[in-house]
């Protein structure tokens, strides 16, 4: 491994420069949003605007040899060590064991240059970017390997400790580093997998990310938007349903553009692999990113579908791994698996899970769902009861027509719920529309949480939450006999275990 | 392969719901009374007080109202402290709380990161402490009880260590 010379201290891709100067340009115009908003509206600005610019540009191009020349990297003692600052200088020393993943990454700028990034997720929860950006690929790959096989080797406990994992480590020696191809998208997946995609929920957050950018500059830009937005309302008004129209159907193209760009842009040649106790999923077309999970990481996996997506025969999962604090809830994403592909990945992920006797079923009360009947029924009311005032018949027809929507949306929701407690493994099913389906392996499990109200005390129900170390869920309004059989199994499951779990 | 597959006796299993709790010491209960007793003092000090010169009788009143919801508070609290209570097994610990909303949590030995002591300024008055349990994966899964004698507090802290230790 000491023939990379990790040892010596040295510094990146001389080409780095390209990737540190594309990447400080970036973060500068993205502070610099709001003068340059302020440009457009008041364009007397303009002229003098260029020359600011190439002033900062030239600043930035020095600044950014200085830095390049700054940072250095080198691995001695145990620990990796990064040399960085311009002004200051900064010295990182990241010993190996508190290294919780390494992943290689290529944005647009890394990929022209053909140089990678190796990203590094300490188990401090520092909000720290531990990044070497300019790599040759080869490079980057051994250090990964080293980074993460020094890491091992640093904890000999976790091995020796347990007895399954000695088995795995000597079928591992047998057959060394098998590669398993689980997953990969053709373009035509993933187009489909991008038209399938929650239309409306990307539509509201891309119609939130814009009211976000706008709001931020909204002093510099707000008179102006203004008053032309009260132009805009009073033709709105006067086009009144046809303006309605025009507003949903913008609404749906651009949620299905943003949907189908952002699913092209993230998921673009994904290929999930199984290479010996890691599970790899590389990723994305500007930004290639590539995610190495240790199978032992992983908490949980999800499975996601939604009407479409079942017409069509396929889920998306979701792969929760254990993860430094601030980004703990943080998951990887497959966003197709066909069935086949499915019991693949649940063979490899979860062996033994389609043999795992079902032990208990819990499902929700249905009492749950009169309490969200009740829930939904105040706003119902008040819709229908504004438009009654006016226009008598249609607020009886809404009023009966969402009614009706909600008791059977909301019965059909809360039947949905069920908890399958088996011998290795706890399934969480629920969602009807878009269902979800979580499976947690018991001894991943950590706190364990009950709740009752008043309410739910009454009528022995009662809420209960499990955690994991890749986040909590909780299920609702369950029979408090039920529920605890399922706390003290969880618990003494976790308990008896003695296998790493993180 | 050897494949079993027994029925599982969930009345077997060691039963969280019939545990014997420990109840925190009285001075937890006092010390929770005396921070309410001086807040709505305070305020009722402020609301009353100008008016006691202008308008005694309606100022009297008020100033019985606050009294009355003071005692009401006291009993609140009375009833808050009996529920509360922790208790230890080998493999876990377990705390509940709450009147109205009750709670019941368990956290296993083999799943806690570490934990931490910290005692306020009236807290250490009273000579109590707070133990702080941390798991991993965000601080929804963390466990804070409040009110224990520091003694306890140090023992269930070493305690906690060594368990932990014995299972990594």
């Amino acid at each position: 491994m000491s023939e990379r010379g990790f040892e010596q201290a040295r510094r990146q891709e001389i080409l780095g420069v390209v990737i540190m100067l594309a990447d400080n340009i970036r973060k500068i115009v993205r502070a610099s949003l709001g003068i340059i908003a302020v440009a457009v509206v008041q364009p007397q600005v303009l002229p003098y605007l260029k020359w600011i610019a190439l002033g900062i540009l030239v600043f930035t191009a020095a600044f950014t040899i200085l830095q390049f020349r700054k940072f250095i990297f080198y691995v001695a003692d145990g620990e990796l060590i990064l040399e960085k600052g311009v002004f200051v200088k900064d010295r990182l020393a990241i010993p190996f064991e508190r290294i919780q993943t390494v992943n290689i990454q290529q944005n647009l700028v890394q990929q022209i240059v053909q140089l990678s990034g190796v990203k590094i997720d300490t188990a401090g929860s520092g909000k720290e970017e531990l990044e070497i950006k300019a790599l040759s690929k080869s490079d980057a790959i051994a250090l990964k390997d080293l980074l993460q096989s020094e890491r091992e080797k640093s904890l000999p406990n976790e091995e020796t400790s347990e007895q399954s994992s000695e088995n795995l480590s000597t079928s591992e020696q047998k057959a060394p580093k098998e590669r398993k191809k689980l997953v990969s998208l053709s373009i035509k997946q993933l187009l489909v997998v991008g038209l399938t995609e929650n239309h409306i929920r990307s539509g509201l957050i891309a119609f939130a990310l814009l009211w976000g950018y706008a709001s931020q500059y909204a002093e510099f830009i707000g008179e102006e938007l203004e008053s032309r937005s009260v132009e805009l309302g009073k033709e709105m008004v006067q086009a009144g349903w046809y303006a309605l129209l025009f507003f949903i159907i913008t609404f749906l193209v651009v949620s299905t553009l943003t949907s189908l760009v952002r699913v092209v842009l993230q998921f673009f040649n994904l290929e999930a692999v199984l290479e010996g106790q890691k599970l790899w999923v590389k990723a994305g077309l500007l930004k290639r990113v590539e995610n190495t999970i240790p199978l032992t990481k992983i908490q949980f996996i999800e499975w996601h579908d939604n009407p479409l997506r079942r017409a069509l025969g396929f889920q998306s999962l979701k792969v929760f791994q254990s993860k430094s604090e601030d980004r703990a809830k943080k998951s990887v994403e497959i966003p197709a698996c066909f069935p086949e592909q499915e019991a693949v990945v649940c063979e490899e992920l979860y062996p033994g899970l389609d043999q795992d006797p079902n032990l208990l079923v819990v499902k929700s009360n249905r009492h749950y769902a009169r309490v969200l009947i009740a829930f939904f029924s105040l706003p119902i009311l008040i819709i229908s009861g504004l438009l009654f005032l006016k226009m008598t018949y249609l607020g009886i027809a809404v009023f009966l027509i969402l009614s009706a929507l909600n008791i059977y949306l909301s019965s059909r929701f809360v039947s949905a719920i069920s908890l399958k407690l088996g011998a290795q493994y706890l399934t969480y099913e629920r969602g009807f529309l878009f269902r979800k389906r979580t499976i947690l392996p018991l001894y991943k499990g950590q706190t364990l949480r009950l709740k009752q109200t008043p309410f739910t005390k009454r009528r022995k129900l009662a809420h209960l939450t499990f955690s994991t170390a890749s986040g909590n869920r909780s299920i609702r309004y369950l029979p408090i006999d039920e529920a605890m059989k399922v706390y003290n199994y969880l618990l003494a499951q976790v308990e008896q275990s003695s296998k790493s779990w993180m | 392969m050897n494949f079993e597959n027994p029925i599982v006796d969930f009345k077997q299993l060691p039963q969280a719901q019939e545990i014997d709790f420990e109840s925190l010491p009285k001075r937890y209960l006092n010390y929770r009374r005396l921070t309410f007793s001086i807040l709505l003092l305070f305020l009722c000090g402020i609301w009353v007080g100008p008016l006691i010169a202008k308008e005694f009788i309606p100022a009297a009143i008020t100033g019985g109202i606050w009294l009355g919801l003071l005692l009401l508070i006291f009993a609140f609290e009375k009833k808050r402290y009996s529920k509360k209570g922790l208790a230890l097994r080998e493999h876990d610990i377990t705390y509940r709380e709450g009147v109205f909303f009750q709670k019941l949590v368990t956290i296993p030995f083999n799943r806690i990161q570490h934990s931490e002591i910290s005692r306020g300024p009236i807290e250490r008055k009273f000579r109590l402490s707070s133990l702080k349990i941390f798991t991993a994966g965000g601080s929804q899964s963390d466990l804070s009880i409040s009110g224990l004698d520091p003694e306890r507090a140090k023992e269930l802290k070493d305690f906690i260590a060594k368990s932990v230790s014995k299972h990594v």
